[in-house]
């Protein structure tokens, strides 16, 4: 071997153990200067320890200077030092550094050493050192900011003291993004490293990587870093959360409420991490934010608060403290907005809008008013009181609790019976809400005495009449009749009066002959603020009266009083509420005489009528003399609303403009039947409307040939059969049948006959408690002297039978009415008769009564039928009649009988009836049983009674009998 | 036929018939009676109730022995009529 010229020496350059990606240092030393080109430079080559060159010959160190760049040929030569850093990839062995004068042989590849050169001794590459990271993290991890989580791995050939960094980077980053998260970790000593997941990482896929930490270690080398194997390469940060959980969206908290803001929340609950948050809340109104926390723990997810005394609509909002900016938050949490509402109990009964009535003078459980609330922003816990004060006097006022719960939401108040009957307020103090007792509401009600109210407002039926033309009313408390002031109207023909709505509505027949006369309604003149509309409950501020609103204009109004207490007149405020009342100055009782017309912009009635009915809550009018075959109906439940054909069911309606249409006769008659049927009568013609013209109704012709004789020429039964006259006589509709049945014509077959419409007027009613049906035919021709003359028919319901009456000329009859009174001497049958007066039946009288009072005697006669007196072939000697006359409440007076006996019946009626020519007669006065001989031959016999037609004389037949004996052939 | 009754023409005036056929309990001749007497209000015949005067009137009504032409009856609640 040549004699080396250089010293090769090589060390560590840190450690004690060589590991590939450890460093060496190598020098040399010149043995001879004189034998050194000091211009040549150095090949350094990695031999094995068998001397072959390794890396295909290729030095590790190339064109190295041997001498310090620069120096003169004079200088000396110097080692120099060359630092190698042992490739990764290098496997553990026995190795030599050769260094040599790169132009020895002119060869750079000389693979002779040592040559021009020098051969280190030889050293130990241990096994390469390893560092992978294990799971955790893996590609399934997802961490939060602000955690703690634990990275693991496994390090071989790492000393204990070698210290690594741990690095991070967001998926996709460059080589230079490494973001150191752990330096000087020691892998070869620790298995793993509890992180804290700084809370400034951005959410994201990261990967992980620990880097040596060595200044030969570069960090922006990818090659330098041990990763993360590539099945776990990489794992997810999150960002940390909170939920707001409570105050939620809408809840209404009472003001100044103590609540409990409570959340959850996700990466703030980590030991050693930055957990506070800030919360605000916001009115979202202005949007403005109020602290109410500056730091509080996340973690403990909950934080009492008391609300804003100011009612608003709020949210809650959290930042993270560690980012706040309230005007730019980074991490904000906001709740649902809620609302912080006033706390409150409001009665529900006694009505807090004012106006109940509470009853006193009750005894026993009907004493009782049960006094309901529901209340707002209270827990329920709080001790109530309830008291009372007439409208007039000052609060505190009485109270009539002894201390209730506020959630009982009931207190049974006995009203004592010597409670003054007055107008009141009621309010309820909560008794334990903070040092404040303070009213929660009140209101106005009134006490008023049921049993006094009961007789005062119990219900009542007026009479409403028409005579000389003036309309009347009966005063019920004295039953006069009584004129209605102002109220005239133009007598020509029938006028039509229609009860509805507690108004008496009038139809006179003469152009825009319309009125009405409102019975229940008090006149109020004043002032009216605001508005009231139809069924406002106004209660008078000072005095605590109750009324209806009905109707009314800007300075006067009518209403209904619900309660007997008197309206102050000057003083009350009738008030619907503080924006909406009517400032008394006047009050009219009723009743009012009013002209009728069509409120503004809802139409108007028709030029005239003179028939007229209800039917389905609406007035129905006809009799119109420009128009006799057309019906009209009002609006439904308004009498003013006469605009018809609107687009809605309720629309006022003509027979012009519904689908039901018009009837083709002239309108005699309208018959409502059971608000689902209306027969319209006509002169010739029976009309069925059926439902309602405005929702689907139907009119369908009945009859032709015969109609109903005039407005009043009908009645119903209490078995709802309609009996009605025609031309043709009296006829009865069955309820639901459609084919009315002639009574009259098998019976009174000339019934109709010398009446006309033009003379007469047929007037029928029902009579109740008499079980029959009026039928009354008046002349009205008032050119005759029989004008107010009246043929009346008696139908007995109970045996199916006419019975002519007639009346004293001045009780000749134009109208009739079953009356509905309270009072039960006045609950009769009445009639309105020729002379003004209203008349009734009356069993205990046994005269009729005249326009002076004076008494008229009843001229009263019954023949019995004749009878055949033998059997065919023979005659029969009426022998003896036996007359027993009735008794009951009082006895018969005297009535006289009359035997006819003849050959033929004709005879025997014509002897009764025309001629008065009895075979015998005589007279039984009381309660008799008178038996007479009478001895006459013949083949029929029959007997009459005649009244006595004396004043102050009735008779009642309980039998006759008579004896016949045969009275030889014939 | 040693005896026979006249019973009171309940099924009231029937002018329709022959005058030997008239219906029972029928008459061609009736006035001012009805199948119910005053008396004792039973079905045995009888005159007719009388008619008396009913409510009085305010002073001075009626005034013109003009007919009542119309009469109709109002249901209310009132204090006040």
């Amino acid at each position: 071997m040549a004699t080396p010229l250089l010293t090769v020496s090589v060390a560590l350059e840190s450690g004690t153990v060589l590991r590939a990606g450890d460093a060496i240092l190598v020098t040399w030393e010149f043995d001879d200067n004189s034998h050194w080109n000091k211009s040549k430079s150095l090949d350094i080559k990695l031999l094995d320890d068998a001397d072959n060159i390794l890396f295909n010959n290729e030095p590790i160190g190339d064109n190295i200077q041997s001498r310090t760049s620069g120096a003169d040929d004079d200088e000396d030569l110097v080692p120099n030092v060359f630092r190698w850093e042992i490739p990764l990839g290098l496997a553990a062995g026995d190795y030599k550094i050769w260094v040599h004068q790169n132009t020895f042989g002119g060869n750079k590849t000389n693979t002779n050493p040592p040559g021009r050169g020098g051969m280190s001794d030889v050293f130990t590459v241990a096994s390469a050192w390893t560092l992978t990271i294990d799971d955790p993290p893996d590609a399934n991890d997802d961490w939060v900011q602000g955690t703690q989580e634990t990275v693991t791995w496994t390090a071989t050939n790492i000393g204990v003291t070698e210290e690594f960094d741990l690095y991070i980077r967001k998926y996709g980053a460059g080589n230079d993004e490494w973001i150191e998260v752990a330096p000087g970790l020691t892998p070869g000593a620790d298995a793993s490293y509890v992180w804290t997941i700084d809370s400034a990482l951005p959410p994201g896929l990261y990967e992980m990587g620990f880097i040596k930490d060595d200044s030969d270690y570069d960090k922006t080398n990818d090659s330098h870093y041990a990763i993360m194997d590539g099945s776990d390469r990489y794992f997810t940060i999150n960002a940390r959360s909170i939920t707001i959980t409570a105050p939620i969206a809408n809840q209404r908290i009472p003001q100044s409420d103590t609540i409990d803001i409570t959340w959850t929340q996700v990466g703030y609950d980590q030991a050693g991490v930055d957990n506070n948050i800030i919360i605000y809340y916001r009115d979202t109104v202005t949007d403005e934010l109020t602290e109410i926390t500056s730091s509080t723990d996340a973690a403990d997810e909950t934080y009492s608060w008391e609300v804003p005394a100011d009612i608003g609509d709020y949210q809650i909002v959290i930042h993270d403290s560690y980012f706040d900016d309230p005007n730019n938050p980074v991490d904000e949490y906001v709740s649902g907005i809620f609302f912080v509402v006033e706390k409150s109990v409001t009665f529900l009964t006694p009505s807090p809008g004012g106006g109940t009535i509470i009853y006193v003078g009750q005894t026993g459980s009907t004493r009782n008013y049960e006094i309901t609330w529901s209340y707002t922003g209270y827990d329920g816990t709080q001790d109530i009181d309830i008291y009372i004060k007439t409208t007039d006097a000052a609060w505190p006022g009485t109270k009539i609790t002894d201390t209730e719960k506020l959630s009982d939401g009931t207190f049974t108040w006995a009203v004592d019976d010597e409670q003054a009957i007055d107008a009141y307020n009621m309010r309820m103090v909560v008794t334990d809400d903070g040092a404040d007792n303070w009213p929660a509401t009140d209101f106005v009600f009134v006490t008023s005495n049921k049993l006094l109210d009961f007789n005062a407002l119990q219900r009542k039926t007026v009479l409403i009449l028409v005579t000389d033309n003036q309309v009347f009313y009966e005063d019920v408390a004295t039953h006069t009749i009584t004129p209605i002031s102002g109220a005239t109207v133009e007598l020509t023909s029938h006028v039509a009066i229609i009860p509805a709505y507690q108004k008496a509505f009038i139809a006179d027949g003469t152009f825009e002959g319309f009125y009405y006369v409102d019975l229940a309604n008090i006149k109020i003149t004043g002032t009216m603020t605001g508005t009231l509309t139809k069924g406002d409950r106004l209660v008078g501020d000072d005095s605590g009266a109750i009324v209806i609103y009905d109707r009314g204009t800007a300075n006067t109004m009518y209403g209904y009083r619900l309660i007997s207490t008197a309206i102050t007149e000057g003083v009350d405020n009738l008030k619907l509420d503080d924006n909406n009342y009517f400032d008394v100055t006047a009050v009219t009782e009723p009743p009012h005489w009013l002209t009728w017309s069509a409120d503004s912009g809802k139409g108007s009635l028709p030029d005239s009528a003179n028939i007229g009915t209800l039917y389905r809550g609406r007035i129905v009018l006809a009799g119109d003399e420009s128009n006799p075959h057309m019906w009209y109906m009002s609006r439904q439940g308004d009498p003013f609303d006469w605009l018809y054909a609107q687009d809605d069911a309720q629309s006022a309606i003509a027979g012009s403009d519904g689908d039901a249409g018009e009837v083709g006769d002239v309108i005699t008659a309208l018959i409502p039947y059971h608000d689902e049927l209306l027969l319209i009568g006509c002169a010739r013609e029976l009309w069925l409307m059926r439902g309602d013209p405005n929702a689907g109704g139907t009119l369908d012709s009945l009859t032709t040939g015969d109609g109903i004789f005039g407005p009043r020429s009908w009645c119903f039964d209490s078995n709802n059969n309609l009996y009605f006259v025609g031309l043709g006589g009296v006829y009865q509709l069955e309820p639901g049948t459609t084919t009315p049945v002639n009574l009259t014509a098998n019976k009174i077959p000339a019934f109709m006959d010398g009446i006309s419409r033009n003379t007469h007027w047929i007037t029928m009613a029902h009579d109740i408690r008499r079980h029959g049906i009026l039928i009354f035919i008046t002349n009205v021709d008032d050119d005759s002297d029989d004008y107010g003359q009246c043929v009346t028919y008696w139908f007995s319901l109970a045996t199916r039978g006419f019975f002519p009456e007639n009346y004293p000329h001045d009780a000749g009859v134009f109208s009739a009415l079953y009356y509905g009174a309270e009072d039960g001497a006045y609950e009769v049958m009445m009639v309105g008769c020729r002379d003004g007066y209203v008349r009734t039946y009356d069993e205990d009288q046994k005269s009729d009564i005249g326009t002076a009072d004076n008494e008229i005697a009843i001229d009263s006669v019954a023949l019995y039928p004749p009878q055949r007196l033998n059997i065919i072939g023979r005659s029969g000697k009426f022998k003896t009649v036996t007359i027993t006359t009735g008794g009951g409440d009082s006895d018969s007076d005297s009535v006289i009988w009359e035997v006819y006996v003849a050959d033929t019946a004709q005879e025997i009626i014509d002897n009764s009836v025309t001629d008065n020519m009895s075979n015998a007669y005589g007279v039984t006065d009381g309660v008799i049983r008178d038996k007479q001989t009478v001895d006459r031959t013949g083949i029929y016999g029959a007997v009459q009674l005649v009244g006595s037609n004396t004043v102050g004389e009735s008779w009642a037949a309980e039998s006759i009998f008579a004896d016949i004996v045969d009275g030889g052939g014939v | 036929m040693p005896e026979i009754e006249f019973i009171f023409p309940l099924r009231g005036l029937d002018k329709n018939w022959g005058t030997s056929k008239q219906p029972p309990l029928t008459s061609p001749n009736l006035s001012n009676v009805r199948p119910y007497d005053v008396q004792g209000k039973r079905a045995r015949g009888g005159q007719r109730p009388g008619l008396k005067k009913i409510l009085s009137w305010s002073d001075g009504y009626p005034a013109g022995n003009r007919p009542v032409i119309a009469m109709e009856q109002v249901t209310v609640s009132s204090f006040d009529v």
